[in-house]
């Protein structure tokens, strides 16, 4: 029997969600986390939100984004279950534009530009891509599907105003395969039992 | 536990969204559109447009891209298996500039811009997201594995140099699923077994 090519869940999303985290030692604390969405299709609509928390804000979370309805929907339906630091809607939302430039196999730069804040995301060493998909359940303490190209980094670099973060990326594991703090997250989509 | 990564090799990871304009509902096909939008392949990222039309090309195939090394990759190892039709590697390819526009939720337009061409692709009434998955070999006729998310369009359109291709979109079944013969396929991987 032909197994049905079609997950029966509701997509919730589609898009990217590409992550930074920086430490300074394997296994250390991460000094900063970005979260990076650009999406496609989702109920806040289509745009982009980067959820940023680094030494460089003084640990504070700043939120850029061209969607102020998307940024909400993202907190209360993802970032709420990913990084609930994240997920405080009363964190204001700053404005912004976003771009990407890079030949995406060697590098790749996402740059968000507010009225006060030149914010560089920067991924490269980059290694092989690979794909994950997670039922709903699989993830801890959300309830959501996922899939996902992730393209791991060997370095990754993020700067506020020409200010580079402290500490790099690490290897790390998702399930047995060899991965990094920091990777590109491209064709993601999420899903959700209806 | 099942390991939550794919044991296959990615081969692209990007957009494929498609137009396909019937006759009538089951009926002969007077159009086809495949677009690409590549994040990462082997043969770098970019775009690729391949293009018929009873109408407008008198059923001749066109491609447009802005890598060229891309547009030969694709026919070799995509659409080889998905439409031979355009995978013909002696037809030119047309340098062109590429462009979006579009909420996502209601309607998408996909712009493609040559010295000779002006083409533009369009997809509505835009219905519920799926996602489609499916591992090398599962399906017929598909050694490849993929991932998009499909979004069915109840209307699309093919113009070219303002003039609009014949012909319709159809609902259509993809597995279990009600589709269209237009979706737009975002959110796409393809991968192989590795080597």
């Amino acid at each position: 029997m032909t197994m049905n090519p079609v997950d029966p869940n509701p997509v919730r999303l589609t898009g990217e969600n590409s992550f930074i985290r920086l430490a300074e030692k394997e296994g250390g604390q991460d000094m900063t986390r970005a979260s990076h969405w650009r999406i496609l299709r989702s109920p806040g609509g289509p745009g982009h939100v980067l959820f940023l928390k680094s030494e460089l804000t003084h640990n504070e979370v700043h939120i850029y984004s061209d969607n102020a309805a998307l940024t909400r929907w993202l907190q209360e339906e993802i970032e709420s279950a990913l990084f609930p630091a994240f997920s405080d809607q009363n964190v204001p939302i700053i404005e912004a534009e976003f771009a990407r430039i890079g030949n995406h196999m060697t590098f790749s730069t996402e740059s968000v530009e507010s009225q006060n804040d030149s914010v560089s995301l920067t991924w490269y060493k980059l290694g092989t891509p690979f794909i994950i998909r997670f039922q709903p359940g699989g993830i801890p303490g959300s309830p959501h599907g996922v899939y996902s190209c992730l393209t791991p980094a060997g370095a990754a670099q993020l700067s506020i105003n020409g200010v580079a973060a402290k500490g790099r990326c690490f290897p790390e594991k998702i399930g047995d395969h060899m991965s990094s703090t920091s990777c590109l997250a491209w064709g993601e989509t999420w899903v959700r039992p209806g | 536990m099942t390991s939550p990564v794919d044991p296959n090799e990615v081969r692209l990871t990007g957009e494929n969204s498609f137009i396909r304009l019937l006759d009538k509902q089951g009926g002969t096909q007077v159009g086809r559109a495949s677009h690409w939008r590549i994040l990462y392949s082997p043969a770098g990222p970019g775009h690729a447009l391949y293009v018929h039309s009873k109408n407008l090309t008198k059923g001749a195939v066109r491609i447009y891209s802005d890598n060229l090394a891309l547009a030969r990759w694709l026919q070799e190892e995509l659409e080889s298996m998905i439409y031979p039709t355009f995978a013909d590697q002696n037809i030119p390819v047309v340098d062109a500039v590429f462009a979006a526009s579009g909420d996502g939720m209601s309607h998408w337009t996909e712009s493609v811009e040559s010295a000779p061409d002006s083409i533009t692709l369009t997809w509505s009434e835009l219905g519920e997201s799926f996602l489609v998955r499916s591992g090398p070999g599962e399906r017929p006729n598909r050694p490849l594995g993929i991932y998009s998310c499909f979004t069915p369009a109840r209307k699309a359109q093919i113009s070219i140099n303002g003039q609009t291709a014949e012909g319709h979109a159809y609902p259509d079944k993809f597995g279990d699923r009600a589709s269209s013969t237009a979706c737009l396929a975002w959110g796409e991987s393809w991968t192989r077994p590795r080597r």
